[in-house]
């Protein structure tokens, strides 16, 4: 029943997107056909182009056309090259997982790695400079934007110290520096976070007691602090990571990288609509599905909202 | 200047903020006036030189001074940030107030679509927003504005939904008062405060994100220019003139920083509670001791407690001495604040972080427990101590199944393997008849019930077979019957193992279903010990008199107001010289007050620490 619910939702927000790029042509001020065949074009023209397009039948008749070929994957041609745009995104779409893929990994990581030391270091009010450094440090570091951090990152490690390549996907550690810039702020945000999920964790009295079995510190972090403070891990991670795709928009321009983001932008600046929409559309998906899948995996972690068969 | 400045000036961001955003305004203003024209005019003869004299930062590609343009951008940057944010603020106040008003089944509706358009990174929906309006400067902005507003609506909604839940805002509705002029009189003042913290976060963001578009070349177009426009610039120079990509680097991640942080101190200055950080000293851990014999299972002299370390530190305990023997079962009794909880977790050493402790003695089974926290100890506590604390069923930890938690004392410090184990457990359920334990091990605590998880956790403890079990309150938070179960346990693993029992109660009458000998404490000191049965029945020192008046038995007359002790015990750092109940004691003399009574020992294995009893 849940499942189906979870199931339900994702599918009105997929639904809900499928419109949003649909209308997104007809939002747009002045006359698409009239855009797209150009200012000098003969009413002819235009009229030829409202037609190849459909934008001569009513909305609903076009939507229905356009649900249709989406289903087909058929999503036109572009605007500006004139080839089908599944040709155009092509392998744009891996680019830009890859690097998101990359960044979540690295963010959770070390963001709970960082969090959990962080706690443990702190925890009680211990060490008061430390935790004034790391809230100090992090909410610095958290507040840089990416392409900044990106920048800085290829002025020093590509452009001064020449360890990395500073753009392009030619060499596989190409992707390293993008990764590193999309996950520095969110692995301080999370950090965050998690140490103070981990200090109320910490503060309760099973902890308290795994501590009075004598158990390894490992064993006591490990085994009954983390499961407890992955959930609100999982909870930010999944925000984090529509938040990485957005970062990655940014980055993949920095590091001039063939993803979705440079594709969207660069359509966006030629008013390419159809690229635009299924970009849209790809983005958003991927969002919603990673959101559905967090909400899935929260429930199996967490023992509590899991039925357990007698 | 208001209290509410004063404050905002006094925490540490504070200041920095606000003097980074007066810098920033002034330049705004100044330098497109002073420098407006250098920042643009074109000189091919300087074009990408590195910093010199002239040219502090360098030149562009079209040989513009960098720092003139880093400055003369700060106008466009700024003012494109704040636009974005009033934008946002002002559309976001509108639909916020609109789901807010709405019932409570369209506000659900409104909120689960709010949530669902924030999952999509704000700058993904500003790139898509600019193709839907006009090309120009503002329209970035706008764009941002409108990336920004559900931000804004959502975290309106949260603020005036508590608003609206507020009695004075019932009795509007009541009234007749409409939803429009309730939201412009009741609710807008109310949440203003804590609206303008998030806006001025929101401000920052949306000056970042207006220059990730202008960086991105759909933002700000030639012949304006604004910091990420330039940065997009710098970028292609950047193996030849670094500085012209760093100089608006910096400037955008300074104004950000700058309204994120005035924004963190605005919300510091509103809800000081929340941010005021603990600060407590570090104090360096007692030096470990001798090597003692003794023959008792527990021998504890001289210890004390003290908040924090140093000769200064206030005491919580002072001078206790605590004998038990193999098989007996102590009961550790006060009023809160007495010091019997802090007593016990010195013995496990388990103290909160700063609390320290020192003692002439402290021996477990022989052995000197303040050593560091060494392997050995740690083996030894993990296998002769048990505890229990108030509210077991707390003590299990909800994401683990029984099983983990029952077998890992066993597995990691008798050296049992996981099916011998897990055979312990199970007898262990079974002592303590908790149904199906083979079941419970693979079930989680909240599967199990209230009193399941009580006797489970007290299995638990049982389950590495220590010799001491240490129980603070353990029956404080049930019913009766729960508490009568769980002493009953309590006596079962006394008789059956020889499990000696220290029990830290605040009741009386928990101690003297149990407890063989009594130990009372007083303001951090110990003021009567002796056999249950005597100390309860003929209590000597004047405060173990009054705790025994006041409680409750079959006996009480009720038609008697009951006893009651007045006042408060003192608190830690407030004990003087004297004896620390005279306040409260009926038969303090001259003499209280000025000199301790020694513990001394009475007829019948009895000890009191009273003037007015004679030795």
């Amino acid at each position: 029943m849940r499942i189906l619910s979870r199931l339900g939702t994702m599918a009105a927000l997929l639904a809900a997107l499928l419109v949003a790029s649909f209308l997104l042509l007809h939002l747009v001020p002045g006359d698409p056909a009239v855009r797209i065949a150009g200012l000098n074009a003969t009413p002819e023209q235009v009229a030829a182009v409202r037609h190849r397009l459909g934008l001569d039948l009513p909305l609903h008749r076009q939507f229905a056309e356009y649900v249709m070929d989406g289903l087909r994957l058929d999503f036109g041609r572009s605007f500006r090259t004139g080839e089908p745009v599944t040709g155009v995104i092509g392998g744009s779409l891996g680019v830009t997982l890859r690097l998101a893929a990359m960044g979540i990994t690295l963010t959770m990581l070390t963001g709970v790695a960082l969090g959990i030391a962080m706690a443990a270091l702190t925890r009680e009010g211990r060490r008061p400079g430390v935790e004034t450094a790391f809230t100090t440090g992090t909410s610095l570091v958290g507040a840089v934007p990416e392409y900044v951090t990106g920048a800085v990152l290829a002025l020093v490690f590509a452009v001064g110290l020449g360890w990395l390549p500073v753009a392009g996907l030619a060499d596989p550690a190409g992707l390293v520096l993008p990764a590193v810039a999309v996950s520095l702020a969110p692995v301080c945000v999370l950090a965050r976070v998690i140490r103070v999920e981990t200090l109320a964790v910490l503060a309760h009295d099973y902890v308290r007691t795994a501590r009075a079995k004598r158990l390894h510190p490992v064993i006591v972090y490990g085994r009954h602090v983390l499961p407890n403070a992955l959930t609100s891990a999982l909870t930010v991670g999944g925000l984090i990571f529509a938040g990485l795709l957005g970062g990655a928009v940014v980055i993949e321009n920095v590091f001039a990288l063939p993803g979705l983001g440079s594709q969207l932008v660069q359509s966006v600046m030629a008013r390419d609509y159809p690229v635009v929409q299924v970009v849209i559309m790809l983005l958003g998906a991927s969002i919603v599905v990673v959101n559905s899948c967090v909400d899935g995996a929260l429930r199996l972690l967490d023992p509590r909202t899991r039925t357990v068969s007698s | 200047m208001t209290a509410a400045l004063r404050a905002f000036r006094s925490t540490s961001a504070g200041p920095v903020a606000l003097a980074v955003l007066t810098l920033l305004a002034v330049v705004a203003v100044v330098a497109p006036i002073l420098w407006g024209d250098m920042a643009t005019a074109l000189n091919p003869a300087t074009a990408v030189l590195g910093p010199s004299a002239e040219h502090w930062l360098g030149t562009d590609r079209l040989g513009r001074d960098v720092l003139v343009r880093t400055l003369v951008a700060t106008r466009t940057s700024l003012g494109l940030g704040l636009l974005a944010a009033a934008v946002a603020a002002l559309a976001g106040l509108l639909l916020g107030g609109l789901v807010a008003v709405l019932s409570r089944r369209a506000r659900e509706v409104g909120l689960r679509v709010l949530d669902a358009v924030l999952a999509f990174p704000a700058i993904l929906v500003a790139i898509i927003v600019t193709l839907i309006l006009p090309e120009g400067t503002a329209s970035a902005a706008v764009a941002v504005g409108v990336a920004g507003t559900p931000a804004v609506a959502r975290i309106v909604v949260t603020l005036a939904t508590a608003v609206l839940a507020r009695d004075f805002v019932a009795a509007a509705w009541g009234l007749g008062v409409g939803r429009p002029r309730i939201l412009v009189r009741y609710v807008l003042p109310n949440i203003a405060d804590s609206l303008a913290v998030s806006l001025s976060v929101v401000a920052g963001a949306a000056l970042v994100v207006v220059s990730s578009l202008s960086f991105l070349g759909v933002g700000v177009q030639p012949p304006a220019f604004d910091w990420g426009g330039m940065l997009s610039q710098g970028v292609m120079d950047m193996y030849v003139t670094p500085l012209a990509a760093l100089a608006p680097a910096v400037m955008i991640a300074l104004a950000g920083l700058a309204f994120g942080l005035a924004g963190e101190a605005m919300a510091r200055v509103a809800n000081p509670s929340v941010w005021t950080a603990r600060r407590a000293a570090r104090h360096p851990a007692p030096a470990a001791g001798t090597r003692t014999e003794s023959d008792a299972l527990l021998d504890v002299k001289g210890l004390t407690v003290t908040a924090g370390a140093g000769p200064e530190a206030p005491a919580i305990v002072s001078g206790v001495d605590l004998r038990v023997g193999r098989g007996d079962i102590v009961g550790l009794v006060g009023e809160s604040g007495s010091g019997k909880s802090m007593t016990m977790l010195a013995v496990a050493r388990l103290l909160p972080y700063p609390v320290e402790s020192l003692a002439d003695a402290l021996t477990l089974d022989g052995h000197d427990l303040r050593a560091g926290p060494g392997e050995r100890i740690r083996r030894l506590l993990g296998t002769r101590l048990a505890l229990v604390f108030q509210n077991p069923a707390a003590c299990l930890n909800p994401s683990l199944r029984l099983e983990t938690q029952l077998t890992e004392v066993p597995r990691t410090h008798q050296g049992m393997n996981r099916a011998q184990a897990r055979e312990l457990a199970l007898a262990g359920l079974r002592q303590v008849r908790v149904p199906e334990p083979e079941r419970r091990l693979r079930q989680y605590p909240h599967e199990l019930s209230g009193g399941q998880r009580q006797r489970a956790t007290i299995a638990m403890a049982l389950a590495g077979r220590a010799g001491l079990l240490l129980a603070d309150e353990p029956t404080t938070a049930l019913d009766n019957t729960l508490r009568r179960a769980v002493l009953n346990l309590f006596r079962e693993a006394n008789a059956a193992s020889g499990t000696a029992i220290v029990l830290v109660s605040h009741d009386l009458s928990v101690v003297r279903g149990l407890c063989d000998r009594v130990v009372v404490m007083y303001a951090g000191r110990v003021v009567e010990e002796g056999p249950t049965r005597e100390v309860i029945a003929r209590p000597l020192h004047p405060y173990t008199q009054a705790l025994v008046g006041s409680t409750l038995t079959m006996t009480t007359p009720l038609d008697r107001p009951l006893p009651a002790l007045d006042g408060q015990p003192p608190r830690p750092g407030e004990r003087q010289e004297g004896c620390a109940f005279v306040p409260r004691c009926a038969r303090a003399e001259d003499r209280c007050a000025k000199e301790r009574p020694p513990l001394r020992a009475h007829p019948g294995a009895r000890r009191t620490a009273c003037w007015a009893v004679e030795a």
